[in-house]
């Protein structure tokens, strides 16, 4: 129990990749509140016409580049095991979410299942790639 | 890979943290590399060497060597 928390908590990260890692999750959060505050916008009708959609997603466009460019800066400076540990996790979680995807659309044409929405695919992508980065912790520890 | 940096250290009687600190990497990579679970990159064992004052070969060796 006391691997995974440590793995959670990335116990022993320098301080600057700790900071570089935090600037990283608020990004992200910032990132999945433009996309869910536009969604619900757009559902309420709040935001209405194509030039507001435009103005929407573009803000969610531009925090998701800053988001991705950080991640990057993240990586290059990043200890070289936790840099390590990151590809896998990335690595498996597309790995994960293709096959997943493949798997759905296939029974989705029988009606076994419903066909997966891009908010659902961001999940899955997400939480494998978050299985996948304590997993490595832990195997290195 | 295997590597003696666990009893090089300890000849120079620095923990982990200082060991790490001296390399530049987190103390889990020190320990990963110890246990032998992680390999180093070139750059970083060429770090230890200097650190060491030793070559490269008397800290890491390739356990498939014949």
């Amino acid at each position: 129990m006391g691997k995974i928390t440590d793995a959670i908590l990335i116990k022993g990260l320098p301080a600057t990749d700790a900071r570089n890692a935090n600037k990283v999750n608020l990004w992200a959060l910032l990132w999945a509140a433009t996309l869910v505050l536009s969604l619900t916008m757009q559902e309420m009708q709040i935001i209405q016409g194509a030039a507001m959609s435009v103005a929407i997603a573009s803000l969610n466009l531009a925090v998701g580049m800053i988001l991705v460019i950080s991640y990057r800066r993240m990586l290059i400076t990043l200890d070289e095991m936790e840099r390590r540990i990151q590809y896998n996790a990335l690595a498996s979680a597309v790995a994960a979410s293709l096959l997943l995807y493949g798997v759905n659309s296939i029974l989705s044409n029988v009606a076994l299942t419903e066909e997966l929405s891009s908010s659902q695919m961001i999940m899955i992508l997400s939480l494998t790639y978050c299985v996948s980065l304590i997993a490595g912790r832990v195997r290195m520890a | 890979m295997n590597n003696k940096l666990k009893s090089l250290r300890s000849y120079k009687g620095w923990t982990q943290a200082d060991l790490a600190s001296l390399l530049g990497v987190s103390r889990q990579t020190i320990i990963a590399i110890e246990k032998g679970k992680f390999d180093p990159s070139l750059p970083l064992a060429f770090k230890a060497s200097r650190l060491f004052a030793l070559p490269i070969e008397q800290i890491f060796s390739d356990q498939d060597a014949i």
